[in-house]
């Protein structure tokens, strides 16, 4: 707030995709109004262009959900573990958030490295689970 | 003899198109993992939620055959024609309508005819185009080869037979640009024995020379071909391999361990390829985060219908605008071949059943309190608001009782006096000639309630479930007051998303409310995470239209009108440019639902198996979440009718999160914690 005082040009982050001015209301609103999933639609166009360029995916590269969720996770279960956060379903075993945590961050640049020896790993891995 | 591999697209659409120019004219693709990938890293995934649509069919006919039998009359039914195939083929190959129908004919009996056959075929198809996603690339490119008059070919080693396969390709949008489809399932001659290319070089005439094939599998679509001298190029992709391991690895989890259900669930759901857009980031949130609360919560409802046998639901308005539309993308996939309730959308509001509710059982002490919940209601006043009253009759019995219109009767505003509050209950109770002029003011609003309800179909059911997004179940209360004097009044069935039960909701057999997500009455501390900032969900829910103002009888053909709030003033106004900064969210939302029902219509999730998942989320995303995450969507503008004008005493609450400022949120230490703590024993303590 105060800095809004200071620096009249200032918008809160939260304020920058309003467009409070210039919105048509339309005569009748419609009471059924379906909106369309995956269209971009006129809302896209009233928002700051730069969000727009701004390239947020649901899909990251690393095939999380958003930013940084593994890490969210082993985070939240290992707080379960010191404060009673609530029923988490006993939570998910350390190992196996070490090895989702390796595959998330470094799977994309491992895997496409290792392919080529996907039929030799193969048989590696099957002999070893023999054994 | 080498095979030529590609480990990325584009790699491969290079080379393949430096060899299209060399004298190519025939372009044969490989259909799955190829043109098309799969959301699932197992295509045996889809079999289940067939045979769960067999049973649910089957349990309509009465017949009792559960889904993991028919399953098994499926694998079984297709080995034994694999088997019966390879003794006189090299390729054991089966055919879906064949082995299908036996199933069917196992479980239903001898059909005249193959109809339901076509039905079983078309949900798993429509099954199989929910989980089948194009590759961009590939696909661009076969439309170059067409463009270029290449013949385009598309060739599969399945069980799926060639005309099938054509819907497939037709949902994809590439139907049009291939010269035709071939399936292993209709010769039994297939890629993996190398006996489907002389087939197709006999049935189109192709020039193995200027002939290219392009697929994923080293053998099937590298190897074969190359030995009769077709050029071949395989595509082995890291990233999808990754893709599917990440997925497979979150399935495995989720087997033994429930926390990764909803998660396993949610890496389903995620877009690929050309899905995967650029989007608005609030179309994330509402993607990643509240489609999944959402949706669970619809599927929630739709387990407690089925389960209690109801056969009607309505969608309160204005949240219920959002459910409905969930429900429509979700519980037909998810229950395909059940019967569903059917379902509607009623308009309704506290401030339209308010007066309705007081037509005949009159304004008593505990509806009076509830006015006063709000902090912005002060006085008589805001009752007679509230209710639709005019005050001018009722000044003789607030004198008798030494109150005015303007005492205050609210104890979180100055100059309150506990006396008046008891003076006012006195009246309620004692004043006959109050309670008829109640009655008297509020009689017609009652009438064309009635007209309404009875034009919807709400009085032709034993059992109605009624969806709301919560929180106390007011709207409930007061709806079954208006109606329970009728006879034909239904039993209603409250479905919360979240019931606060702020105040004690009067539960009878013939009138209940359940929180789905969360319930006070059920000890769910990560779940009441939610109460952090209730208006929110209320916010995101919000439909496109103005409130609803009034039941008014009406000289029309039905009787009854609805009068809903003006749109045009300065508070509706806002309301709607904070509408449409949410829309974002809500397409997001949207689209997640229907990858929702996809996932787990093949996972076979209940909710109660992803509760703990959706206990992470409401955790996280709203007891502790990023300062960022709160900026990009504290809400701006809440409107609320109910709520009176007047300035109470109660300042910011300040166990709430979400009205710190940023600078508490981005640099306060263990905030979070700290609120989390306090709010735990406000739970305890009540």
């Amino acid at each position: 707030m105060v800095l809004t005082s200071l620096v009249p040009w200032y918008q809160p982050r939260s304020y920058r995709n309003t467009n409070l001015a210039g919105i048509t209301v339309p005569e009748t609103l419609p009471l059924r109004a379906e909106i369309e999933p995956q269209e971009r639609t006129a809302a896209h166009e009233d928002h700051d262009p730069e969000l727009d360029m701004k390239e947020h995916y649901v899909t990251g590269k690393d095939y999380d959900l958003g930013e940084g969720e593994i890490t969210r996770i082993i985070h939240t279960l290992l707080c379960n573990k010191l404060i009673p956060l609530g029923n988490l379903s006993y939570g998910a075993d350390k190992k196996g958030q070490l090895v989702l945590l390796l595959s998330h961050t470094l799977g994309r640049f491992i895997f496409p490295l290792l392919v080529p020896f996907e039929d030799k790993l193969h048989r590696l891995y099957q002999r070893i689970r023999k054994r | 003899m080498k095979i030529r591999q590609f480990y990325s697209i584009d790699k491969l659409v290079r080379a393949g198109r430096a060899l299209a120019d060399t004298g190519i004219d025939t372009v044969t693709f490989d259909l799955f993992d190829t043109l098309l990938v799969r959301r699932i890293h197992d295509p045996d995934m889809v079999k289940p939620a067939v045979a769960r649509y067999i049973s649910n069919r089957a349990a309509r006919l009465g017949l009792r055959k559960s889904w993991p039998y028919i399953l098994k009359l499926r694998n079984t039914f297709e080995k034994e024609q694999r088997a019966a195939t390879g003794q006189r083929f090299v390729d054991q190959e089966a055919r879906y309508p064949d082995y299908m129908g036996r199933v069917i004919e196992t479980v239903f009996g001898p059909q005249n005819d193959d109809t339901l056959l076509q039905e079983v075929t078309a949900y798993e198809l429509s099954l199989e185009n929910a989980v089948l996603v194009p590759r961009a690339e590939l696909v661009a490119w076969l439309r170059e080869l067409k463009a270029q008059g290449k013949r385009v070919l598309i060739v599969s080693d399945i069980y799926l037979p060639a005309s099938h396969l054509e819907r497939l390709v037709e949902h994809a949008g590439f139907l049009e640009q291939v010269d035709a489809v071939i399936s292993s399932a209709d010769s039994f001659l297939a890629k993996a024995s190398g006996l489907a290319y002389p087939l197709l070089q006999e049935r189109f005439g192709l020039d193995y020379s200027r002939w290219l094939h392009i697929g994923d599998n080293p053998i099937s679509d590298g190897l074969r071909p190359t030995e009769q001298g077709i050029q071949a190029l395989v595509l082995r992709d890291g990233k999808e391999k990754f893709r599917k391991s990440l997925l497979k690895r979150y399935c495995n989890y989720s087997l033994g361990q429930h926390f990764y259900r909803g998660r396993a669930l949610q890496q389903i759901m995620l877009p690929l390829e050309a899905e995967n857009l650029p989007r608005h980031p609030l179309y994330v949130k509402g993607f990643n985060v509240f489609a999944p609360l959402f949706s669970a919560f619809i599927q929630g409802v739709a387990e407690h219908c089925l389960r209690t046998g109801i056969k009607r639901l309505y969608f309160f308005s204005r949240e219920g605008w959002l459910f409905e539309q969930l429900w429509r993308e979700i519980a037909p996939r998810l229950y395909a071949g059940a019967e569903l309730p059917q379902v509607s959308y009623l308009y309704v509001s506290r401030m339209a059943l308010a007066p309705a509710s007081c037509a005949l059982a009159g304004l008593d002490r505990e509806h009076a309190d509830i006015v006063f919940l709000p902090a912005g209601n002060r006085d008589f006043r805001d009752v007679c608001r509230v209710f639709g009253l005019q005050a001018e009759p009722f000044l003789p019995y607030l004198a008798q009782h030494e109150l005015t219109v303007e005492t205050v009767l609210s104890p979180v505003h100055e100059g309150f006096i506990p006396e008046n509050r008891i003076r006012l209950n006195e009246m309620l109770e004692e004043e006959e000639g109050f309670q008829e002029e109640v009655r008297r003011q509020t009689l017609a609003a009652n009438q064309a309630l009635q007209l309404y309800l009875e034009e919807q179909g709400f009085f032709a059911q034993p059992d109605v479930a009624l969806v709301d997004i919560g929180w106390l179940g007011t709207i409930q209360r007061f709806l079954h007051r208006a109606v329970a004097h009728r006879p034909d009044a239904p039993r209603c069935h409250g479905l919360l998303f979240g019931a606060s039960r702020g105040i004690a909701y009067p539960e009878t057999p013939r009138n209940q409310v359940k929180g789905v997500l969360y319930d006070r009455d059920r000890f769910d501390l990560a779940a009441s995470a939610m109460l952090a900032n209730l208006d929110l969900f209320e916010e995101i829910c919000r439909a496109p239209h103005p409130t609803l103002n009034a039941y008014r009888l009406a000289d029309n053909a039905a009787g009854y009108e609805l009068v809903f709030r003006r749109d045009d003033d300065a508070a509706a106004q806002a309301e709607q440019a904070h509408s449409e900064h949410f829309r974002p969210l809500q397409e997001g939302i949207l689209a997640g639902a229907k990858q929702y029902g996809t996932a787990n219509a093949l996972l076979g999730f209940t909710f109660a198996e992803l509760k703990s998942w959706l206990n992470y989320l409401l955790l996280t995303r709203l007891a502790f979440p990023k300062a960022s995450e709160i900026e990009e969507i504290r809400h701006q503008q809440h409107l609320d009718d109910f709520h009176g004008q007047h300035q109470s005493k109660v300042r910011r609450d300040p166990n709430k999160l979400w009205q710190r400022s940023s600078f508490a949120l981005r640099w306060r230490p263990f905030l979070r914690t700290e609120l989390f703590f306090r709010q735990l024993r406000e739970r305890l303590k009540h």
